[in-house]
């Protein structure tokens, strides 16, 4: 893998938890809680994100570079 | 009969609206976002408002006195709209005290097209920001007082908790014994910030370069304008591939910390409210409290 890419998407992952982390947070007062938030949260944000990349790179791979 | 009075409102919906003794104002916070200090002149703390008004004046025209004329070319020579600038409505979050910086920005509004940029700017763009968001905190202040009156007065306040949080990220929580998410919050943020300023090669967000990521980072508090005074001036001389990426997360950052800031203020408010019930719960136990 293009070492480019690989810090983009390590980047984009850090970028999942501390925005999940945040908004777990936001609003709720128990830590641990707050923890386990974050890594359902995370793990569903990047994962949508992921498949919404993966679907967009495909088609425009389909429909312009063919 | 079912009273207001008995209406259990789940904590993390919060505010405690069977507490809240007074009806809002909203007029406390039109005012008060036009000049400071007059949401709480409306709400008869006449003494407060005014020590809002002198701290708010004083930090804003001490950063436009630092600035100088390139608040103006910052903000005015790029976007011209009929022969006049419009660039006013970028001034983010000066706008936040609004009168002032209008009137301010319509006195730098001289053509001075090649006024340097004065080395103190750096402190005086904080300055000038501080003094917006010092504005939203006191409106919030004044909101808050004209709903509760004098029951939260001798409790911890909400406006110092959110004005901790914004300054450094997690002191706002730290203030309010919230130890654990204080250590997340400042950990979570200056890491990411750090991190974005590698990127950058320490050419962290200026704002008469990058304005709108400075908009973003600033709100992070000190710790931006730390950085900011450090690398003010700073050029750059060589390729940087992951500039973009040090931007996002430089104002990522910032951006997060208002969650931040809100939970703050938004516990400190729950906190304010929420004792008065105490002394009768522990009077007698069985009763349930509201708060779980």
């Amino acid at each position: 893998m293009e070492r480019s890419l690989l810090v983009h998407c390590l980047a984009f992952l850090y970028l999942c938890i501390v925005v999940s982390l945040s908004l777990s947070c936001y609003r709720e007062e128990n830590v641990p809680r707050i923890l386990r938030e974050t890594a359902r949260r995370s793990f569903k944000f990047a994962a949508f994100i992921g498949l919404l990349a993966a679907a967009t790179y495909g088609l425009v791979r389909f429909f312009v570079d063919r | 009969m079912r009273t207001h009075e008995s209406l259990e409102i789940p904590p993390r919906f919060g505010c405690h609206l069977n507490l809240i003794q007074q009806k809002p104002a909203p007029s406390t916070v039109l005012l008060g976002l036009l000049i400071p200090g007059t949401g709480h002149w409306m709400t008869g703390r006449g003494g407060a408002g005014a020590v809002w008004f002198v701290v708010i004046t004083v930090v804003s025209l001490l950063g436009w006195t630092l600035v100088g004329p390139s608040f103006y070319v910052t903000f005015g020579t790029t976007y011209p709209f009929g022969g006049r600038n419009i660039g006013i409505p970028l001034a983010v979050p000066e706008l936040a005290n609004f009168i002032e910086t209008f009137l301010v920005y319509n006195m730098l509004a001289r053509p001075v097209p090649e006024a340097p940029v004065p080395s103190g700017a750096a402190i005086g763009y904080f300055l000038t920001a501080a003094g917006g968001i010092l504005n939203m905190i006191s409106v919030a202040d004044a909101h808050f007082r004209s709903r509760v009156g004098a029951q939260a007065d001798g409790r911890k306040s909400p406006a110092i908790a959110a004005l901790l949080a914004w300054l450094v990220p997690g002191a706002g929580h730290y203030y309010l014994g919230r130890r654990g998410k204080a250590a997340l919050g400042a950990g979570a943020l200056l890491i990411t910030f750090a991190i974005g300023v590698f990127l950058t090669h320490g050419t962290s967000p200026q704002r008469d370069r990058d304005l709108y990521f400075w908009s973003g980072e600033v709100l992070l508090g000190l710790p931006a304008a730390l950085a900011n005074v450090l690398n003010f001036g700073r050029r750059i001389r060589q390729d940087l591939p992951l500039a973009e990426m040090g931007l996002l997360f430089t104002t990522v950052s910032g951006l997060l910390n208002v969650l931040f800031i809100l939970d703050a203020y938004s516990s400190a408010e729950r906190d304010a409210i929420a004792p008065a019930a105490e002394p009768a719960a522990a009077a007698n136990p069985t009763t349930p409290t509201a708060v779980a």
